[in-house]
């Protein structure tokens, strides 16, 4: 998919594991996991406003586009 | 979920109930057709004058009377399968595993089996019928029970493709974050 999630990169620079964000968004380990390997299909809004709040970043530093 | 559970019980009975009729129905069948073989005369041709065609002058072998048992009893045991994996779609939903992986599938065997049954049982009577029992009644006597298990398929195959749609929706709905 030309849409890649660099979740990790942004959990690493602030120092967070994916168990205190899966809590602090309200979402299971097993969707977060989903999430990070780029194998979800869409983002709610809600999840995508709920992941910048936490990790206090903005939408683009956690998705981006790249050209296949 | 609650709602369907008695017409999906019913349902289950109901296959439980024809596949066990296919089953009794095909060894009787099969019983019928070593003893007619075995017997000399032509008692396996005028056993199936009676019970599958309308009475005629004409007498083929004992030997295609045979053939045409051997046709019908493998149709019944295609169509016990057939029944078989119904069931076990029925069982799949009782316990509320609605559309999993290869449901759609197993729909769509279930219905290509109803269709082609029916359309190989009719054209087994129709051919026998016509060309070795003389009996042109094939045309019209078993069309009725051709015909429901064609519709029946005919149905079955739509829900396969409605169910396939169904898959499509609710894996994009669990891969939603």
């Amino acid at each position: 998919m030309p849409i890649i999630i660099n979740l990790d990169q942004v959990l690493a620079d602030r120092n967070k594991k994916s168990k205190e964000l899966a809590e602090m968004v309200g979402i299971t380990e097993a969707n977060l996991s989903i999430l990070k390997s780029g194998r979800a299909k869409a983002v709610r809004f809600s999840t995508l406003e709920a992941i910048c709040k936490a990790l206090d970043c903005q939408p683009g530093d956690i998705l981006a586009y790249t050209e296949e | 979920m609650n709602t369907i559970r008695p017409h999906l019980r019913s349902i289950s009975i109901v296959l439980s109930l024809a596949q066990l009729y296919f089953v009794f129905k095909s060894a009787s069948l099969v019983i019928l057709a070593i003893l007619g073989t075995s017997s000399g005369d032509e008692v396996l041709v005028d056993i199936l004058k009676n019970d599958f065609f309308t009475k005629s002058n004409d007498t083929p072998s004992n030997y295609l009377a045979a053939v045409f048992l051997l046709l019908i009893i493998g149709l019944n045991i295609f169509l016990i399968f057939r029944l078989w994996l119904a069931s076990k779609i029925i069982r799949k939903y009782q316990v509320g595993k609605l559309l999993t992986l290869g449901h759609s599938k197993d729909l769509e065997k279930v219905g290509k089996g109803f269709d082609y049954y029916s359309f190989l049982w009719y054209a087994t009577h129709l051919i026998f019928g016509t060309f070795f029992f003389n009996d042109l009644t094939a045309f019209y006597k078993t069309l009725p029970y051709a015909l429901i298990f064609f519709l029946l398929g005919k149905v079955i195959l739509i829900l396969s493709s409605i169910s396939a749609k169904a898959e499509i929706l609710k894996e994009e709905n669990d891969l939603t974050v």
